[in-house]
Formats: C-alpha cells, structure tokens, sequence
C-alpha cells in the first residue's frame, strides 16, 4: 500500500534546513573538535582513506606529538563534555581557562588569512564583553575579573592590529576597513550595554564601578579603531582606484543583509521592547538606510570609494542596533521588571533556551543575590557528566 | 606525505561528508525531536562522535549510514536519559541570531503539517517512516541503520502507512 501523500510530505520537509551560519558555525566547532581529537594512528601510506565506495578509515599505528594542552584537555575530557561546558564557562569558572587558552585558541588556528584571523579575535573581543555583561547582570563582575577581562581584551586587540598591519602591507585597504568598522560597531554596542550597567542599576555590591571601569577601557580601544577606520577609508577615497567596483557592490550587499536582519529583528522584539531601545534602533536603522542611499548614488556616479565608505557607515549603524537589541533579548537590560525572570515577555527563542538548558535556571537564582560561583562550576560538571557515548557504536 | 598532511586529508574528507550531509541529518533529527535547538546539537554530536570513533582506528563501511546509526543511538539515548544535555553554547555566534530566528519560525511552519501527523505515531514506527520517506533509505539500510531485520522494518512500515493514513483521513 502506498500512501501518495508522502510524496507532498518530503517536498515540503526538504525546506527544513539548516542556515548557513548555523551549519559554518558547526563546521568550526566540529573543526575544533577534530583538532583535539587527531587520529591516534596515521600512517602516510594509507593516504587514500576515502575511495570512491563511502568506506572510511584511520589506518596503522604511527604516535603524533600533540601539544600538551591537547593531551591535556584528551584526559580531561575523553568525550566531547569539556569543550562543551568550557564554551559555557565564564571569568572565575573552573573551566574558563580552557574557552580561552585552548578552546579558542584552535579556532583561530584554523584562520588561514589575516582577514579571518582579524575577525576571528574581534569576536573574540566580543566574547569578552558578553561574558563581561553577563557577569554584570548576575552581580558578579568583581574586580579581579574585570581586570582579567581587560587584559585578555587587550591581547585580542594587539592580535587584530597585528592581523591588520599585515592587510595593509598587502594593499587590501578595503578589507582593512571592513574590519575596523565591524570591530568598531561592536564595540560601540557594548559601550552603550555596559554604560546601562554603570548608570547604576542596583545589583549587588560594586558592580557599578567595575562596568565603569571597563567601558572606560572599551572606549579608549573604540576610539584607536575608529582613527584607524577613518584614515583607512580616508585613503580609499583619495586614491580613486583603490576600490574596485566589485568591493563596494559587495559591501552594499552585506550592508542591506545587516538592515534587513537588524529590521526583522526589531519586528519581532516589538512586543517586548522598551520605548527608549525602540527608537534607538529605529533611529539608528533610518541613518543606515540614508547612509545605503547615499551609497548608491555614490555607486551610480562611479565614485566606488565614497560609495563603499557610505555602505560601510550603514553596515556599522545596523550592526549597532542589531547587537543592542540582541543584549536587550539576552540580557534583559531594558526591561525593568524583569530581572531573573526570562520567561517573562521573553521571546520565543529565551524560551526555547530555557527548556533546553538547565544552567538558566540557576542563573536565574542567583539573579536574586546570592552571586556565588560554585554553583556554575556544578553546573558545568553535571552537564559534562551529563554527555555519555552513544551505545552500540 | 608527512603525518601532518595525512592528519589534513582525513580532515578534509571528513570535511566533505560534513557539508554533503548536515542539512540532511538535521531534517532526520528534527522530525525525531521536533525540536530544532535540540536537532543541532544531536547533529553537532553525531559528527563528533562518529569522527571519534574512526580516529580510534575503526573502519566504517558506509559512513552515511553510519552517521544514522549514531544519530539513532544518541536520539534513543536522550530519550533514557529525559532530562536534555545543553550543549547551546556551541551556538553562541549571536549575530546570526536574527536569521536563525527567521528561520525557525518558517521551518515550524513548514513542519507543522508534517509534525502533526507524524507526532501522532509512536517512536518506533515514526523513526521507520522518517527514514523512509523524509531521509529517502530503502528498508534494506533502514534494517542496517536501526539494526533490525529487513523484514521487521518492512512490517512497521507498512503498520506506520496504515496508521498515518487513518489519522490523515479522520483530519
């Protein structure tokens, strides 16, 4: 017997996909993964391990040497539980050391250009500020930590000046500016996140301070990378044919990408959104779109170096509001009355988070004042033990 | 070839099966759990696990099915163990965020439809059907895949199609 609606039923399920960050994003983390989990066995003669048929095998037995921190983290972890709970880990937590030393550090192992290498360490920058805020937002942004953040920022921020002399030295003045205004968005972003923790939200003992202090810092890096923003694209106009038209069109793309997104993201946080993070996205959104407009016309006339400074301001604007509105979801910074409790006017996706992980509930808790680290570290163990190897394999 | 070079080919080859079958196996462990955080995540483990298993040194001989089998192994596994493993912080790249959104809300959509007949069969005789007829395998490496007799498989099929057809009648 053939039930013919199953035809209908598989056309239709084939648009259930995965989005294409989602699947490179995995692609990283399963890189990673394969990084610190090499072979135990190679041997250069059975090369051909992929032979047309789908057979599949490491073969023979010649040891590797493997740096100390992966033979480390190989017996910490023999599973796939360490990486994992380290990627959770905050400043303070037992395994932080491992997001930072080795986790990440085998991300960007496997950026091959200068330009990937650069974004890489701005995200990691980034990484640094969200785990900054959320620390501010559970009452736990002490000063040991803030110290400890700022100096890992200051090492991503020296890699990514190291990452862009050498863009630079090869004449790839455009990328070098696509870099600093991304970088410069970001950072702009987290400016005004954490000034929402410094201007005094009452959340424990000292915290204020210490996301003063940090923004200070921010603000000095914001303001190096913006000089360099500008005297990069500054050189992109003057020198007319250093930006060809392919680049701008390219970055006028990426620019409407990032309106449309940071757009769709208002829409669906309209509902839960406070006036005052309203209308700073909405007015940050309509520059981005003036300055695209402006854009345009730049790229019509031909003038494809003002075009592409003009698609560069609107990418940052959106990527401004789109950031801010991303913490106001995660954070709850905006909605006053609703400190520890997500489920509250959160969206779809908090919810969803929220059933599948059991770290929010504790977070949620010490939200209510008690602040300690201990229990994260529980946290962190129960999920390791939590991930056992599948039977029968 | 150096060591080193060995250690890049089986990356990338592994590589290949990766952008060749992720999308796939997500859409396999969507219509298993029905849930697509948790579908990620089973397929970020099923890679994990099944390049673990060949860097031990052990031989696979149709790596997709494989991939299936594993992903079986780990949806059966959860569903012992019921409380779910977080592993959400491998999806912390938040700009994408807002895409990621968007497309949940049109894949739910989109399954809806789907979700609803097939959630009303039970685990045994959905995971025959999902196979079948969204991931495409003959009965023959379905029996492989959830290491039951072709015949078996053939049976619940057939007892799944029955069912489904009734529930979609009486809708």
């Amino acid at each position: 017997m053939k039930f013919r609606k199953f035809q209908f039923i598989s056309k239709e399920a084939e648009n259930i996909l995965l989005s294409v960050p989602e699947k490179s994003e995995m692609r990283g983390n399963l890189v990673a993964f394969m990084r610190t989990h090499p072979p135990v066995s190679v041997q250069p003669s059975s090369r051909h391990i992929w032979s047309g048929s789908s057979r599949f095998r490491f073969a023979n037995f010649i040891l590797r040497p493997m740096p100390i921190a992966l033979v480390l983290l190989l017996l910490f972890g023999t599973g796939t539980g360490i990486s994992f709970a380290a990627e959770q880990a905050l400043p303070g937590d037992v395994l932080y050391p491992v997001k930072v030393g080795v986790t990440e550090e085998i991300r960007g192992a496997f950026t091959f250009s200068a330009h990937a290498g650069a974004q890489w360490e701005a995200k990691r920058v980034e990484r640094r500020l969200e785990e900054a805020e959320e620390l501010a937002k559970q009452g736990r942004l002490t000063e040991d930590i803030r110290a400890q953040i700022e100096s890992n920022f200051d090492m991503h921020a020296e890699r990514i000046n190291e990452r862009l002399s050498q863009i630079e030295a090869r004449g790839e003045a455009a990328i070098a500016a696509e870099v600093t205004s991304d970088f410069e968005a970001s950072l702009k972003a987290h400016e005004g996140i954490l000034e929402r923790f410094a201007e005094g939200r009452e959340r424990g003992s000292g915290d204020d301070n210490e996301a003063e202090e940090l923004l200070l810092a921010i603000k000095i890096h914001r303001l190096d990378i913006e000089d360099k923003r500008a005297d990069t694209e500054d050189s992109l106009v003057v020198e007319t044919h250093t930006v060809a038209q392919a680049a701008a069109e390219e970055r006028l793309r990426e620019a409407q990408e990032r309106i449309q997104e940071t757009q769709n993201r208002l829409d669906e946080s309209a509902g839960t959104l406070n006036a005052e993070a309203k209308a700073d996205a909405e007015m940050k959104l309509t520059a981005a779109k003036a300055a695209l407009a402006e854009g345009k016309t730049r790229l019509e006339a031909g003038q494809y170096g003002q075009a592409f400074v003009s698609f560069q301001e609107a990418h940052r604007l959106a990527q401004e509001a789109n950031v801010s509105l991303r913490a106001t979801g995660n954070l709850d910074i905006y909605n006053e009355g609703n400190e520890g409790e997500q489920s509250e006017g959160s969206t779809e996706d908090e919810k969803q988070n929220s059933g599948t992980e059991p770290q929010d509930e504790e977070d949620n808790e010490d939200d209510e004042g008690s602040g300690g680290g201990g229990d994260d570290k529980e946290d962190l163990l129960r999920i390791n033990l939590g991930i056992q190897p599948p039977a029968n394999l | 070839m150096n060591t080193k070079g060995y250690m890049e080919g089986a990356t990338q080859e592994f590589l290949k099966f990766y952008d060749a079958y992720a999308d796939a196996l997500f859409r396999h462990c969507y219509f298993r759990v029905y849930e697509r955080e948790r579908a990620k995540e089973l397929v970020q483990d099923t890679f994990m696990k099944t390049w673990e298993y060949l860097a031990k040194g052990n031989e696979v001989k149709n790596l997709k099915a494989f991939l299936y089998r594993v992903a079986n192994n780990l949806v059966i596994d959860e569903s012992r163990r019921q409380k779910p493993v977080s592993l959400d912080a491998l999806q912390d790249e938040g700009f994408d965020l807002a895409v990621h959104d968007a497309d949940q809300v049109q894949a739910k959509a989109e399954a809806g439809r789907i979700s609803e007949l097939l959630g009303k069969l039970d685990e045994h005789h959905r995971k025959v059907v999902v196979l079948r007829y969204i991931d495409g395998f003959g009965p023959k490496e379905i029996a492989h895949i959830l290491g039951e007799s072709e015949n078996v498989v053939s049976v619940r099929l057939h007892r799944a199609i029955k069912q489904i057809s009734t529930l979609y009648e009486v809708s």
